[in-house]
């Protein structure tokens, strides 16, 4: 029974009632645990405690931290340019006669694919240009030109025969006789007629 | 009352060695108090374990915050109170709950008296549940382990002028829902 009463302004009718109805909840709020419930607090406080331990807000903000202060010097060494020591215009051709020196000047050599070896590069070796492409960059300054191997082998013989031809003076005279032979239409010029211009009143109906 | 010193025999973490007695202290005289304060409220021993369990592993793993340490079961059976209210007012949102009444078995001799209990049961619930819920809170506590004012007071936190007002109005609301019931 609980020790609480204050029924003195209650009626007699109302002091009952309420005595037996706190009666009635003093026995339904006697209710005990069931057996079980220690073990279930038991593993809830555990799981708190392994998940909450690692955790705690100064080692989130250590970690946190850390992995800022990471990122940070990460980007500072991928910014960081690596200048090219300034060089002199002496200096520039000199290392450009290193690089070619069968050349002897500063006009850059294009390097024409021969035509034996075809425009497709096989499947596993194209595949090795592609990776490789990343690691080893193409030169800065000499640009990749790239010619029709047909092409470049039809100029070359075209020089090959101009240069290896030896212009006969016989054969120039057999074509100047060939060109004077031709039939050309005799062009007849005749002066231009124009008839004489004669000027009318205005118009009426013609606008000003 | 529940045996809790070997399950916490394990190396302590969270807490330091003697906070963790402590809490296991104070909590060995507090379980029970707070699985009744939910069910005061819910009338479901399955939601009343639930949310018991969930204020006691709240109050673990704010323990550290709690200054007075002697204020550990007022401070608990609030904890449990409001998680209590907040869960019965979402079921009751829902609709979705059944309201059904646990009667304990050992006060039903026969059918017949079963069927009376769990219909004044229901009554006084129903009576109880229509209170304000500071009056509610007042009535509950002090017919939870036959606290007295001064008891209740000090679970509430207020001072006991208070709970002597609260209480009578409580009083009063109940005569006034459960007149009609009482026998001529």
């Amino acid at each position: 029974m609980s020790r609480t009463r204050m029924n003195d302004r209650l009626s007699e009718i109302d002091e009952r009632v309420v005595a037996a109805a706190e009666t009635d909840l003093d026995r339904l709020l006697s209710i005990e645990p069931s057996p079980e419930f220690a073990a279930k607090v038991r593993a809830r406080i555990g799981a708190g405690r392994r998940t909450s331990s690692p955790w705690t807000p100064w080692r989130v903000g250590l970690a946190a931290a850390s992995l800022v202060l990471a990122l940070v010097l990460g980007f500072a060494q991928r910014g960081r340019v690596v200048l090219p020591e300034p060089t002199t215009a002496a200096e520039n051709d000199r290392q450009r006669n290193e690089g070619h020196p069968k050349s002897g000047s500063s006009v850059p050599v294009v390097a024409v694919p021969s035509p034996a070896a075809g425009f497709r590069t096989p499947p596993d070796t194209r595949d090795k240009v592609v990776r490789s492409r990343t690691s080893v960059p193409a030169p800065v300054g000499e640009p990749d030109v790239v010619v029709d191997p047909a092409l470049a082998e039809a100029i070359r013989r075209l020089a090959v025969s101009a240069r290896n031809t030896v212009l006969d003076e016989t054969v120039q005279h057999v074509t100047a006789l060939r060109t004077e032979s031709l039939s050309l239409p005799i062009l007849v010029v005749e002066p231009l007629t124009v008839p004489e211009l004669v000027l009318s009143p205005a118009d009426p109906g013609a606008r000003q | 009352m529940n045996e809790w010193v070997g399950g916490y025999s394990g190396a302590l973490v969270s807490l330091d060695e003697v906070l963790e007695r402590e809490f296991e202290h104070r909590l060995r005289e507090s379980t029970t108090l707070a699985f009744r304060v939910a069910y005061g409220v819910l009338r479901q021993r399955q939601d009343a374990e639930d949310v018991a369990q969930e204020a006691i592993a709240k109050a673990y793993r704010k323990f550290r915050q709690l200054r007075d340490r002697d204020r550990f079961r007022a401070w608990l059976v609030r904890m449990t109170w409001r998680l209590a209210i907040d869960r019965w007012r979402a079921d009751r949102r829902r609709a979705v709950r059944e309201q059904s009444i646990e009667v304990p078995s050992a006060t039903s001799k026969t059918s017949e008296d079963a069927a009376v209990s769990r219909e004044r049961a229901e009554q006084l619930w129903r009576a109880i549940d229509a209170l304000p819920e500071k009056l509610r809170a007042a009535i509950v506590l002090s017919a939870i382990e036959g606290h007295d004012i001064r008891e209740v007071a000090r679970l509430l936190d207020v001072p006991e002028g208070t709970v002597k007002s609260r209480l009578f109005l409580a009083r009063k609301g109940l005569a006034e829902r459960l007149r009609c019931l009482a026998p001529e």
